[in-house]
C-alpha cells in the first residue's frame, strides 16, 4: 500500500510541514522509544523460562541464610477483633469514621495532586521535566498509602497520626519549594493545604500540634522569601488554620448528632442488625400477640433455645468476623429449619430464641436437622466444627410465663452433657 | 423437578420488607476507585516519563536527506536514519528494568509458596478435628479424582461431555452432575450415565454459589488424596488431561493445582479466529514459562481438596470473602478469584501442555465485547478486593502493563496515521523495517500450531493490531465503569443460537 503513496502529491489531508513540527518529532521519539522496548521484550520470549522454583528448593535456601519462616509469623496477620476504640461514644464513633474517612481522604489527595501537577505540565511548557515525575510520583505514594491504610486493621487513632505527618510533609515540601524557587506561589498551595488538612483529623489535639508547627514554617519561610517580608502571609495562614478549625468543629458537632441519633435508634431496633433476626425487644414486642393467638386456638406456645457453642473461641482464633459469619449462617439455618410463622430472635451473644405455635418438637431431631443445615451452609469448613446446643419447651399461655418457659429451657439445656 | 422460579431467586414472602433501594457498597466502590487510580496513576507515570526522554532526544535528531533507490520498477526514497545511541542505550535500561520487575515477581511467588498460612489454618482446627493427615504432607499413593460439573440447564451439551469424560486415558473416581436450577433433565441425563446428581438448594448466587453447596458437602468426606477437578458442562478435555494431571500431583505432593491450557474451538469466521489466535498464544506463553500459569481457567481445573478447605477456612481472616465459602460469590469472574485466594495462601500450581480444555468462542463481537468486560471487570474488582500483596503484585504489574500497552499502541498508531495524511513522498526506514519484520515473524510464529487461516491473520499484523484496540477499549471502559460505580452485567452465550449458527 505504501508503494503507492508515492504517486499521491502534498499530504492527503495534512501539510507535509506537520511532520517538521516539534510535537510531532516528540511523538515519534516516543513511540520509537516504546517500539524498540517491545522489540527488546518481543525477543526476551527467545530466552527460556528456567523451571518453576519447588517450596523445597526455597526452604532449603532459607534454612541455609539462616532464616525461620515459623508459623508464628503468620499469626499476627489474621484479623484483630474490631472493638471499638474508645468507651466514650462519641469518641468511638468520631475514630471509627476517621478510621474509614482517612485512607479515602488520601486517595483524593493523590488524585488532587495528579491532577494539579498534569495541569500545571500541560499550561507551563518551560517547566523541568522530571518535576511532574516527582509530582506524579507523590501522587502515586500518597494513593499507595491509600491501598495500605485501608487494608490493614489500623487502629483510627494511629490513622489520624499518618494524616497529620503527611499534611507536614506535604506542607513543608511547599515551604521548601517556595524558598528554593523564591517564588511565592507554592506558598498559596501550602494556604489550601492549611485549610483541609484539620476537618479530616477529627479530633482536636493533633491538630492543634500541626497547626503551631505549620505557623512557624510560615514564619520561617516569609522571612526567606522575598516580598512577604512584613508577616502578610502568616496572618493569611493564621486565617487558613482558623477557617479549617471552624470545618472541623462542624464535623464533629454532625458526627456527635449521630452518635445520638444512634443510640437512641439502638435502644428502638426490633431487628438484629448483623443476623436479621428479631432482636430481644422485637421478639417481647410481638409475644403478646403469639400468646393471645394461642389462647384463641387453644395451642400451646413453645420456645426453643438454641446455644452456639465455643464461639469465643472462634472468634480468639479467627477474628470477630468469623463470629459473625457464624451468627449469620446459624440464623439462617435455624429460620429454614423451624415452622414458618416461628419468631426467630437473636436473644443474646451468642444465644437464639425461637417461640411459636403449637407442641415442642423434640430438642434431639431438633439438634440434628440444625446441624446438617449448618453444615450445608459450610461456615464451619475447614475449621473446628460448630455446635449449636437445642432445648424445647412448651406450655399453654394461660398456666405459665414466658420467662418461666425460657428459664425452663436454660436448665435443661444445662442439663445437656458436655454444656 | 420443579424449582422454585426460572432463576432460583428466593419466593418474596408476602410479610417480607418491601424492596428498598439498596446504596451500594462504599467499601468495594472506594476499592475500586483506589484501583483504578492507582493503574491509572502508575501509566501517567511511566508516560510521562517517555515523553520527558521523547522531549529530550527530540533536538539530538539529525535528520539526514533520503537517498533515492531503484528497486525493480520502482523508485523509492530510503532513509539510513537510525535512534541515536543513547535512545537504544535508554530502551535497553528500560527492559532491564522490566527484566528485574519479572525476575523480583517470579522470586516473591517463590517466597510465597512457603508460606505458613495453611499450616496456621490447620493448627487451629485442633484436636477434633478428623483431618489430622494435613500436618504430614507427604501423601502415599495415588490421588482420588472427583469431577464436578456445574450444570444450569444443559441437557443439549451434557451426553456430549459426559461422552468424552468416559474417553480420558484416565477414569476419574467419582463424577458429580451438580445441578443448578435446573428446569430440564440435566439430574435425569446424570443419572442415566450412571453418575451421581447434586441439585442445588434455593442458591441464587449461580455457577459459585451451586459448587459452594456441592463442595460443603463433598470436602468434609474428603482425605488427604482426594482431588476435586471443577469443568463446565460446555467444555470438552484433551483425552490425556486427567492421567497427567493426576500423574503431576502425585509426583509432587506439594502442588496444589493443576490448570487447563484452553484452544478455542473451530468456526464463528474472522471474530473467532482472532479469539483463537489469543489463545493458541497464550498457551505458548504457558508453556515457555513451564506451565507458570496466571489463571486456573474456570473451564477446567484440578485442585486438592485440602487446599479448597483452607480456602474455605481462610476466608474473612486472611482473604476476602465470607466464611466457609469456596468460591467467593461476589466475584464476577469466580476462577480468577480462586486463583488469587490459593496464591494468597502459599499454592504452587501448574498447567501441563497435555491438560488442553476446547473452551468455547464468542460468536459475536457483541458477545465477546460482554464477555470480555466481565473478564477485565473481575480481573480488576478481585485485585482492588485483595489490595497490593504479595500474592497479587505481579497481577497489580500485569493491569499497569495493559494500561501502558495502550497508550503505547495508540500512540504508534497515531503517529502512522498523521504520517500517511501528510507525506508528500513515502520514505523507506531500513531501520523501522527490520523491525517490523521482528514483529511480523513473532506474530506469526507464535500462532503457527493454529493452521493457515491463524498464520495469514497474523501475517497482515494491522488486523490483530485492531484486535488489540478492541481489546484495549474494553480496559478502558471498565475503568470508566468502576470508576462510576456503575453495575456489571453477567453475559451469556444463548446454546441454542451457537449450535443453530455452527
Amino acid at each position: 500500500m505504501s508503494v503507492f503513496a508515492i504517486a499521491i502529491p502534498a499530504g492527503i489531508l495534512l501539510p507535509q510541514s506537520t511532520l517538521n513540527e516539534t510535537w510531532f518529532i516528540v511523538l515519534s521519539t516516543v513511540v520509537a522509544f516504546n517500539t524498540i522496548i517491545y522489540v527488546g521484550l518481543t525477543l526476551s520470549k527467545l530466552i527460556p523460562w528456567p523451571r518453576q522454583i519447588h517450596p523445597a528448593q526455597v526452604r532449603s535456601v532459607l534454612a541455609r541464610i539462616g532464616f525461620k519462616n515459623a508459623p508464628e509469623a503468620a499469626v499476627s496477620q489474621i484479623a484483630i477483633p474490631e472493638k471499638p476504640e474508645s468507651d466514650d461514644p462519641y469518641e468511638a464513633l468520631r475514630r471509627s469514621v476517621a478510621r474509614r474517612q482517612i485512607p479515602q481522604a488520601f486517595a483524593l489527595l493523590g488524585g488532587i495532586v495528579l491532577l494539579l501537577s498534569l495541569a500545571s505540565w500541560l499550561t507551563f511548557r518551560e517547566r523541568n521535566l522530571i518535576e511532574p515525575v516527582a509530582e506524579l510520583a507523590l501522587g502515586l505514594t500518597f494513593l499507595l498509602i491509600a491501598q495500605i491504610l485501608s487494608r490493614r486493621g489500623i487502629r483510627g487513632l494511629t490513622m489520624r497520626w499518618v494524616w497529620i505527618i503527611a499534611s507536614l510533609v506535604l506542607v513543608s515540601l511547599m515551604f521548601y519549594e517556595a524558598y528554593l524557587n523564591q517564588s511565592q506561589v507554592p506558598l498559596a498551595y501550602a494556604l489550601v493545604a492549611m485549610t483541609m488538612y484539620s476537618p479530616i483529623t477529627l479530633a482536636w489535639r493533633p491538630t492543634l500540634v500541626a497547626a503551631a508547627l505549620m505557623l512557624i514554617g510560615m514564619v520561617v519561610t516569609s522571612v526567606k522569601v522575598p516580598g512577604i517580608e512584613d508577616g502578610r502571609l502568616v496572618a493569611v495562614a493564621v486565617g487558613a488554620l482558623l477557617a479549617g478549625f471552624v470545618l472541623l468543629q462542624l464535623r464533629l458537632s454532625a458526627i456527635d448528632e449521630l452518635a445520638d441519633e444512634r443510640s437512641r435508634s439502638h435502644a428502638l431496633a426490633s431487628t438484629d442488625l448483623l443476623t436479621g433476626a428479631l432482636s430481644r425487644e422485637g421478639l417481647l414486642t410481638l409475644l403478646p400477640g403469639l400468646a393471645a393467638t394461642a389462647e384463641r386456638t387453644d395451642q400451646s406456645v413453645c420456645v426453643m433455645l438454641f446455644d452456639v457453642d465455643d464461639l469465643t473461641r472462634a472468634n480468639h482464633q479467627y477474628g470477630t468476623h468469623y463470629g459473625d459469619d457464624v451468627l449469620k449462617a446459624v440464623y439462617r439455618a435455624i429460620d429454614t429449619t423451624v415452622r414458618r410463622g416461628d419468631l426467630v430472635s437473636r436473644w443474646g451473644g451468642d444465644e437464639f430464641v425461637v417461640a411459636g405455635l403449637g407442641n415442642s418438637p423434640n430438642a434431639a431431631a431438633m439438634g440434628e436437622r440444625i446441624q446438617n443445615a449448618v453444615r450445608r451452609e459450610g461456615v464451619g469448613l475447614g475449621k473446628a466444627p460448630i455446635n449449636v446446643a437445642v432445648s424445647t419447651v412448651a406450655g399453654l399461655p394461660s398456666e405459665t410465663t414466658f420467662d418461666a418457659l425460657l428459664s425452663q429451657a436454660e436448665n435443661s439445656a444445662k442439663a445437656l452433657p458436655g454444656a | 423437578m420443579t424449582q422454585r422460579g426460572s432463576a432460583g431467586e428466593a419466593r418474596q414472602r408476602f410479610a417480607d420488607a418491601p424492596t428498598v433501594p439498596q446504596r451500594p457498597d462504599d467499601r468495594s466502590i472506594a476499592f475500586g476507585r483506589l484501583i483504578v487510580a492507582v493503574v491509572v496513576t502508575a501509566v501517567l507515570t511511566i508516560t510521562a516519563f517517555a515523553i520527558a526522554v521523547g522531549r529530550y532526544f527530540a533536538d539530538m535528531q539529525v535528520a539526514q536527506p533520503p537517498v533515492e533507490k531503484q528497486i525493480g520498477p520502482f523508485t523509492v526514497l530510503v532513509s539510513q536514519e537510525v535512534p541515536p545511541l543513547q535512545l537504544v542505550l535508554l530502551s535497553v535500561l528500560g527492559i532491564a528494568v522490566v527484566a528485574v520487575v519479572a525476575v523480583s515477581f517470579e522470586m516473591i511467588a517463590a517466597l510465597m509458596s512457603v508460606s505458613p498460612r495453611r499450616q496456621v489454618l490447620a493448627d487451629y482446627r485442633g484436636d477434633e478435628a478428623p483431618r489430622h493427615l494435613r500436618n504430614s504432607p507427604i501423601i502415599e499413593g495415588l490421588v482420588r479424582i472427583t469431577v464436578l460439573i456445574p450444570a444450569h440447564n444443559e441437557e443439549t451439551s451434557l451426553p456430549i461431555t459426559l461422552d468424552a469424560l468416559a474417553q480420558q486415558t484416565r477414569q476419574p473416581d467419582r463424577v458429580i452432575v451438580v445441578a443448578d436450577n435446573c428446569t430440564d433433565t440435566t439430574a435425569d441425563i446424570a443419572r442415566e450415565h450412571g453418575y451421581e446428581a447434586f441439585e442445588s438448594v434455593d442458591n441464587i448466587h449461580r455457577k459459585g454459589g451451586a459448587l459452594n453447596q456441592a463442595l460443603a458437602a463433598l470436602l468434609p468426606t474428603t482425605t488427604a488424596n482426594d482431588v476435586v477437578m471443577v469443568m463446565d458442562a460446555d467444555t470438552s478435555l484433551g483425552p490425556r488431561y486427567l492421567e497427567v494431571a493426576a500423574q503431576r500431583l502425585t509426583a509432587d505432593p506439594e502442588l496444589t493445582a493443576v490448570g487447563g491450557v484452553f484452544y478455542g474451538e473451530p468456526g464463528h469466521g474472522l471474530v473467532g479466529q482472532f479469539q483463537r489466535n489469543e489463545y493458541t498464544r497464550y498457551s505458548l506463553q504457558i508453556r515457555a514459562r513451564h506451565g507458570r500459569v496466571f489463571v486456573l481457567t474456570g473451564t477446567a481445573s484440578v485442585f486438592r481438596a485440602e487446599a479448597l478447605l483452607d480456602v474455605a477456612a481462610a476466608r474473612g481472616v486472611y482473604i476476602p470473602g465470607e466464611a466457609g465459602k469456596v468460591y467467593d460469590t461476589a466475584a464476577l469472574t469466580e476462577d480468577n478469584e480462586l486463583t488469587l485466594a490459593l496464591k494468597s495462601l502459599g499454592a504452587t500450581m501448574t498447567s501441563p501442555p497435555e491438560c488442553t480444555v476446547t473452551t468455547e468462542i464468542m460468536p459475536t463481537w457483541k458477545n465477546l465485547w460482554v464477555q470480555r468486560k466481565r473478564w477485565q471487570r473481575g480481573a480488576l474488582e478481585n485485585l482492588s478486593a485483595y489490595g497490593i500483596t504479595r500474592a497479587t503484585v505481579r497481577y497489580w504489574g500485569q493491569q499497569v502493563g495493559i494500561g501502558y500497552g495502550a497508550v503505547a499502541l495508540n500512540s504508534f498508531l497515531i503517529l502512522m496515521l498523521i504520517t500517511v495524511l501528510s507525506v508528500d513522498t513515502w520514505i523507506w526506514f531500513p531501520f523501522w523495517l527490520v523491525v517490523g519484520a521482528i514483529f511480523i515473524v513473532e506474530r506469526v510464529v507464535t500462532t503457527w500450531r493454529g493452521g493457515w487461516k491463524a498464520r495469514i491473520l497474523a501475517a497482515l499484523i494491522l488486523p490483530e493490531l485492531l484486535y488489540d484496540v478492541f481489546l484495549q477499549i474494553v480496559f478502558i471502559k471498565c475503568l470508566i465503569d468502576i470508576t462510576f460505580a456503575r453495575r456489571a452485567r453477567w453475559g451469556h452465550v444463548q446454546h441454542a443460537n451457537a449450535a443453530a449458527e455452527s
